[in-house]
């Protein structure tokens, strides 16, 4: 059960083609930013600059399907299709899940599923409404962040009102969400994205889960930080995790004190629902029953006139497990219910034939490509990279992983509804002559293989070059293809396929391995920001002896210079054009071989109005869905 | 036949005085039938013939065999396996028109009624009730699984509505009819806990639970002891008598019919080639058949065979205090000895070339833990054998294996010791590969055709395989075998038990012969007295492990000294009969 | 036969340790994800993931990690934590464990109900129209993939999804002691499809024992006795030839109990082999040794009762 990017993890925000331009800053005021060269120091991840108003670039194109589009076809939803107001209040919704929830504390979920539960029952300072990612609308915060000129504070005031689910129930104040934010610090807690976003306040860094002295909360409904560099826009982005939920540090310390922390056994909400709990809070074994079901009921303590979702339904059941296509019959044909993770190809293809209007395409979801090795082996040469581009397959690659319903022929880096999208040549992608051809182009790549020193077109040197996919399918189908390719060419192949936790863990996360060829490797971004995109993939800054996610070790000195430039442009349109010229960059150098753009279905049964999260691959948002 | 007043009411009180035949309730008056049986015949077949249908045709095992059977009469029914007496006793129970393929035909009549035109149901309450049978191996013909005391009660209730409790009081009073002792205790036994002759007198008892008027008996002592085999026969005639119940006992063994029947019949491929009484059969045989069997049969009283010429040579094999143990262990984890079963308890004896030593003795005697001893298949625990001076006791590895080729074994039951995926020549052949005699692959066939031809098979059959071959082809095959290597001794261990009294004719006729030309030695184990008597110069008995006499064949069957071989001699069966001398006491 | 018990529960501990101590090395030697990675989350920082490794215990020498897992483990019966989901692994096991022994013993009762009768009725009308198919019959189910059939019958018969709405469909299962009457509907699927291939084999093998049975001497006894031949065939005949089969019967059971995962995948039952799966996917290894322990645990247990039942049945065993 691999899915197609890895892990569906945080959510993309990718702006619908077609939707309004928004004027800038929406919901986050930005003052004049100065254009620090020296900075973009990123300390094992990506920045995130999202909330500086992203809107909508050009047009996506409205083209038949038959011409491959990143529309949806006639029928089908989509997320910004979807009317946010006027649904049914009450009803108990369904919802079936092969997959189960990976974390279900704030402080920790990092996933797609699990941020269908989180976004429904945690408040953070800020996040999005279901059909944009363009604008962050105050969640827990009363307005937009207040970043400072020179970017090293940034002040969040607090809406009054909102109280904790019980057995807490008190109003939540400014301290409650500083807690919630030191406890990422917490070795017990771990919060993936701590030291990423918040490693640049005063403190992080020795910060243990202890009092951060860099968080300050001047009144219970103001909190303030303070940097020691002038990343304020980053921290104020990144406001939307649910880091930045509230926790009620009397309630969560003696959890948090256990290794690990059985705060996600208990559990507050703030949220207009919550999980189900017993007297003393305890979710785990009565609203969460691990691969079992999990429930969420209303959560009494909240109230709709502090919170912009409607929460139209009841109660939310969530059935763990079972055999995806059994739960596609069951959803399609039955009433009541979704599906809220990933859906079998089968079950796509048969949701579009008869019950399309039952169907959602979220575009996108994510790319999948091939990284190839740019630092040893045969593949650091330029010209036998931009032969395996030229030799593959696209379309068939594709066709294993559904066709052109749920997939587009991926043509470059950024993929659709990022901005810098088009600029970087949109759908057909930059028209070099390894790129024209998505079937495959034997000649081209024949003459690429020439150019790079084997005259007969075919390789001819004595490696043997190591290629690692991922089991299951489509992985493998399209790891075989990859595989038959190679040995087109003329290599020499030890071709193995694993687990695909397994295949980042031990092989193409891990440099020292020198595998050369990775052909089930994928990217989701966590906002919709050109950089979010391209950054840690193809930074050789980024670069980790362990868990790298620079699966090709890219490494261009230009190219590294021109993302470091980049990263501190402000504005939408800048940074799409800058970012899409690094785009066309990697492009020239094919620093790793495009494979496809992923659009992430979603069902529903016929009596449901599901709203779905743009900005978490389509979900369908608990908080906006209604029965009809 | 009348069976007195309260017949179908079995009281298990006894009567005053009348012992054990009370529960019978036979009045002192009533009409018993007396041995010979007069009046209307209880038994009467007319032409029955059995025929199985199968791939190749239609056989016929039983061809047209006629015969009648008084009321209290015993009637034995004789011939080799392949005569289909077993099948005409069986017949009469009407258990083979039932099988798959069978055809029968014939008339039956049973007190009248012709059983072969009954039906079915009908037939179920006469067997068992007025009809009942005795199997050759009480092992297998008991139910495992069901203590003998339900298996009684299950013939009784079968035919009788009695309630358990009272059945099973008379089972106790059957089993202590048949001569168990203890039989309230041994009523809840299991088969297997039972020795052979127990469970004989236990499936006796079964068969008498309903008083039936007939008892056919299969070759019922067959699988027994020799002595337990008398013990078992005098049981049968002493309950004919007392029953008033016709018998028909079928077996093989001349001797055995001639202690019970009156009349005998012989078979012979399905049919009866002769009919006369016991006394007349065995005075004046009149068909050839007949007169083949009983030549062949070898008796306490043949002739020994001729005297060696006297060889002052050392002996060949030496054996002084042989003992074996084998340990019994208990212990949850670590298994400590707690005691021993001896099977052998310090022996003694030698054996000169070229003579033939016999070891006799009955199931349990230790004489095949003897006859391993000596070939080396078990190591001895105490005491020492010596082979042409050497101990072999402590050989091992490849100085074991060189004895090997001096030293021979043939095997008793010729069905299972030869390997059924080797032909008859590579397993003849085996040896010499084994032990690098004859490495050259094409000289070892002609060795191996050699051998066949020695031992009267035909060199051209050494491709086949041995199921192919009768079971006195196979003892002959293996016996070339035991010949391939030309040991100095050979150890024969009950080489002609399972064999027909012709065949085993044959094949002694053939050890005998082969002891002559070739200078054979032989050590040959038996349970059967008239074997060893035709076949060995000198002849030890063993009894619990000990030898309890060893004297020349004239000798022992001359005049015996230790009550164990007297007894053992006296139990042979057929003595009387076949016997014109009287065995000295 | 104490004696002979306790011998045989003191080897099956030592067996239990031995398979517990083997899950643990090769949990640690083949290339699996590791734990602590795949808790961190994609990207995490390699001081976080030290971090979430120390607290794991992962960093401790291998011989410590195991030292205390078994400590812990037979002495106070703590099968550790879950590294996923922080619940204890013992509250799992036994919050899944009444689903799969629902599953199991309904199964095996409806396997033997018809496995048995049809092998009976098949060996004593050998070759027989009836006997061919249903021996025809039972090659088809032994054949048939136990996920494949599952979801034909789903399509077939589920009420939710099938052609004819008979039984509820997947993921409908209750407790028993939270509703009966759901717990026994829900199960009527899923014990068909687990129970198809075994009635199939046990069909077989009831043929062939019986089969065998009947021609023994004993039989031709009881006929000889009078005893009427449908007392024959049952007491006589099926008495002999139940005895091999119970012995595997046992064993199978024993086997189930460790988890039918492909069944409880498909009808989405939460039982033990649907845990252990999820398990091996997160690298969970808590939950994966304890619910190999309690496969094994059953295997074992499973075996002893064989011999015991073994030696009451055939008298003729005796214990050495």
């Amino acid at each position: 059960m691999s899915a197609q990017a890895p892990n569906r993890k945080p959510a993309s925000r990718a702006t619908r083609a077609g939707a309004r331009r928004r004027a800038t800053k929406g919901g986050l005021a930005m003052s004049s930013t100065r254009r620090n060269t020296k900075n973009a120091l990123l300390a094992g991840a990506f920045t995130i600059l999202a909330a500086l108003g992203l809107a909508a670039c050009g047009s996506g194109g409205d083209a038949p399907l038959g011409a491959g589009s990143i529309a949806a076809p006639a029928g089908v939803q989509t997320p910004a299709g979807e009317s946010l107001t006027g649904g049914t209040h009450g009803g108990t919704l369904t919802v079936l899940n092969h997959q189960d929830f990976e974390r279900l504390d704030p402080g920790q979920a990092y996933s797609s599923v699990d941020y269908e539960a989180m976004y429904a029952t945690q408040r953070p300072l800020y996040s999005y409404k279901p059909n944009t990612f363009a604008q962050a609308t105050p969640d827990l915060a009363s307005g937009p962040p207040q970043i400072s000129a020179d970017r090293k504070t940034v002040t969040v005031h607090i809406r009054s009102g909102v109280h904790f689910s019980p057995p807490v129930n008190r109003e939540v104040t400014s301290a409650d969400v500083a807690y919630a934010i030191e406890r990422g610090a917490n070795p017990n807690v771990a919060n993936p994205y701590f030291s990423s976003y918040y490693g640049a306040v005063e403190g992080a860094s020795k910060a243990d889960g202890g009092p951060i002295p860099g968080i300050v909360t001047p009144n219970s409904h103001t909190i303030v930080f303070h940097l020691t560099e002038p990343k304020g826009q980053i921290l104020a982005a990144a406001l939307v995790l649910p880091l930045s939920a509230p926790v009620p540090p009397e309630f969560a310390k003696p959890l948090d004190a256990h290794k690990p922390t059985e705060y996600g056994n208990y559990l507050v909400a703030t949220g207009p629902y919550m999980f189900k709990s017993n007297a003393q809070g305890k979710v785990l074994g009565i609203g969460y029953e691990p691969g079992k079901s999990a429930t969420l009921v209303r959560n009494p303590n909240w109230s709709a006139s502090t919170d912009f979702r409607p929460a139209y339904l009841n109660q939310i059941d969530i059935q763990i497990g079972g055999d995806p296509d059994v739960i596609g019959h069951q959803v399609l044909e039955g009433s009541d219910m979704v599906q809220n993770d990933e859906v079998a190809q089968p079950i796509v293809q048969l949701a579009y034939e008869k019950f399309r209007s039952q169907l959602e395409i979220s575009a996108g979801a994510g790319s999948n490509y091939i990284a190839v090795n740019n630092k040893q082996g045969p593949f650091a040469n330029v010209n036998v990279r931009k032969a395996l581009w030229a030799a593959v397959d696209r379309v068939a690659l594709n066709k294993a992983r559904g066709g052109e319903l749920v997939t587009n022929v991926m043509t470059h880096f950024i993929y659709p509804e990022i901005p810098g999208f088009e600029q970087a040549g949109g759908l057909k992608g930059p028209q070099v002559d390894y790129n024209e051809h998505p079937e495959g182009d034997m000649e081209v790549a024949a003459k690429y293989m020439r150019q790079a020193g084997y005259p007969s077109g075919k390789y001819t040197g004595g490696k043997t070059i190591q290629v690692v996919g991922a089991t299951g399918s489509p992985n493998s189908t399209d790891a075989e293809i990859v595989n038959q390719t190679l040995e087109n060419l003329g290599f020499k192949t030890k071709f193995s396929l694993v687990d695909s936790s397994v295949m980042y863990a031990k092989f193409c996360g891990v440099p020292a391995e020198e595998i050369d060829v990775c052909p089930s490797v994928g990217w989701v971004a966590d906002f919709g920001d050109p950089q979010a995109v391209l950054d840690v993939p193809f930074n050789g800054e980024h670069i980790e002896a362990e868990n790298n996610s620079n699966y090709g070790q890219v490494d261009d000195p230009t190219i590294n210079r021109k993302m470091a430039a980049a990263e501190l442009l402000v504005g939408e349109q800048a940074r799409a054009a800058a970012w899409a010229s690094i785009d066309r960059e990697l492009v020239a150098q094919a620093a790793a071989i495009p494979m496809s753009w992923a659009k992430q279905p979603q069902i529903e049964a016929k009596d449901v109005a599901g709203v779905g999260d743009i900005w978490n691959l389509g979900a369908w948002d608990y908080s906006f869905t209604s029965l009809k | 036949m009348s069976r007195g007043p309260g017949s179908g009411d079995w009281e298990p009180e006894p009567r005053a005085g009348a012992g054990r035949d009370a529960a019978f309730s036979v009045s002192a008056g009533g009409a018993r039938a007396r041995v010979r049986g007069d009046g209307e015949p209880l038994l009467r077949v007319r032409d029955l013939r059995v025929g199985f249908s199968g791939e190749e045709g239609t056989a016929w095992p039983v061809d047209g065999v006629s015969f009648g059977l008084a009321r209290g009469g015993a009637l034995g029914i004789v011939g080799e396996s392949g005569s289909g007496k077993s099948l005409t006793a069986l017949s009469v129970l009407g258990l083979t028109r039932t099988a798959p393929g069978a055809h029968v035909s014939g008339c039956i009549e049973f007190e009248g009624r012709d059983l072969l035109a009954v039906p079915e149901p009908r037939l179920r309450e006469i067997r068992g009730n007025e009809i009942a049978m005795v199997f050759q191996d009480p092992l297998s013909s008991l139910h495992p699984l069901y203590r003998i005391g339900a298996q009684i009660v299950e013939a009784i209730r079968a035919h009788r509505p009695l309630p358990k409790a009272r059945a099973r009081a008379r089972a106790i009073e059957l089993l202590e009819l048949v001569g168990i002792p203890d039989p309230a205790r041994r009523v809840d036994a299991y088969p297997h806990e039972l020795s052979g002759g127990q469970r004989q007198r236990a499936m006796i008892a079964m068969a008498l639970a309903n008083e039936p008027k007939l008892l056919l008996a299969d070759e019922p002592t067959t699988a027994l002891d020799v002595t337990v085999q008398a013990q078992i026969l005098d049981l049968l005639v002493r309950l004919r008598r007392e029953l008033s119940m016709a018998l028909v006992f079928v077996t093989h063994d001349l001797g055995v019919v001639a202690e019970v029947a009156d009349e005998v019949l012989v078979m012979q491929r399905g049919r009866i080639v002769e009919r006369a009484s016991a006394a007349k059969l065995f005075d004046s045989p009149t068909h050839p058949y007949t007169r083949r069997l009983l030549a062949a049969m070898p008796t306490i009283d043949g002739p020994p065979p001729p005297p060696l010429p006297a060889k002052d040579a050392e002996p060949l094999l030496r054996v002084r205090g042989l003992v074996k143990h084998f340990p019994i262990t208990r212990g949850v984890i670590v298994r400590r000895r707690v005691g021993a079963v001896t099977a052998v308890e310090g022996i003694d004896f030698e054996v000169m070339p070229g003579e033939t030593f016999g070891i006799v003795g009955e199931s349990g005697s230790g004489k095949t833990t003897t006859a391993r001893l000596i070939a080396r298949l078990l190591a001895p625990t105490a005491g020492e054998v010596s082979f042409q001076g050497r101990d072999v006791a402590a050989l091992r590895g490849r100085e074991l294996k060189a004895l090997r080729r001096e030293l021979q074994m043939i095997f008793q039951d010729p069905y299972s010791s030869l390997n059924p995926r080797k032909t008859a020549g590579s397993i003849v052949a085996e040896p010499l590969a084994v032990h690098r005699v004859e490495p050259d692959r094409a000289r070892r066939r002609r060795a191996a055709e050699r051998l066949l031809e020695t031992v009267g098979l035909n060199p051209g059959d050494r491709n086949r395989y041995p199921h192919e071959f009768s079971g006195g082809q196979r003892q002959r095959i293996g016996i070339a075998r035991a010949l391939a290597l030309e040991p100095k001794l050979i150890v024969a261990d009950e080489p002609v038990s399972a064999l027909d009294v012709s065949i085993q004719a044959q094949v002694l006729e053939l050890l005998r012969s082969l002891r002559e030309r070739l200078g054979l030695t032989l050590i040959l184990i038996s349970h059967d007295l008239s074997v060893v008597r035709h076949m060995c110069d000198r002849i030890a008995v063993m009894h619990e492990g000990r030898i309890v006499e060893l004297a020349a064949n004239e000798d022992l069957y001359g005049a015996p000294r230790d009550p164990y071989t007297r007894e053992l001699l006296a139990a042979v069966p057929g003595a009387r009969q076949l016997d014109r001398r009287t065995i000295h006491a | 036969m104490s004696r002979y018990i306790l011998r045989r529960v003191l080897w099956g501990l030592l067996l239990l340790i031995l398979v517990s101590a083997l899950t643990f090395v090769l949990f640690r030697i083949l290339p699996t994800a590791d734990p602590a990675r795949l808790r961190a989350g994609r990207n995490a920082n390699p001081k976080v993931i030290a971090e979430i490794r120390a607290n794991l215990g992962l960093n401790k020498p291998l011989l410590d990690q195991f030292w205390l897992y078994m400590k812990g483990l037979f002495l106070h019966f703590d099968l550790g934590y879950s590294y996923y989901s922080g619940a204890s692994v013992r509250s799992l096991l036994f919050d899944r464990l009444p689903a799969t022994l629902s599953l199991t013993i309904g199964a095996a009762i409806l396997w033997m109900a018809i496995g048995l009768p049809v092998g009976i009725v098949s060996a004593l009308r050998r070759r027989s129209r009836l006997d061919r198919a249903s021996m025809g019959a039972s090659l088809l189910l032994v054949s048939a993939p136990e996920y494949w059939l599952g979801l034909i019958v789903l399509y077939l018969f589920a009420s939710d999804i099938g052609q004819l709405r008979v039984f509820p469909g997947a993921g409908s299962y209750a407790g028993l002691t939270a509703d009966p009457t759901k717990w026994l509907t829900s199960l009527m699927l899923p014990w068909m499809v687990l129970a198809a291939g075994f009635a199939a084999v046990y069909a077989r093998l009831m043929r062939t024992s019986l089969i065998e049975t009947m021609g023994e001497d004993y039989i031709r006894t009881a006929r000889a006795k009078g005893v009427p031949e449908r007392q024959v065939v049952l007491r006589h005949g099926v008495r002999a030839a139940i005895t091999p089969i119970l012995t595997i019967f046992a064993l199978d059971v024993g086997v189930l109990l460790g988890g039918a995962v492909l069944v409880e995948t498909v009808f989405d039952i939460p039982g033990i082999g649907r845990l252990n799966y999820d398990a091996i996917t997160h690298a969970d290894f808590p939950i994966i040794q304890g619910t190999v322990l309690l496969a094994a645990l059953f295997i074992i247990v499973a075996n002893i009762l064989v011999d015991i039942v073994y030696a009451y049945l055939d008298p003729r065993v005796r214990f050495s």
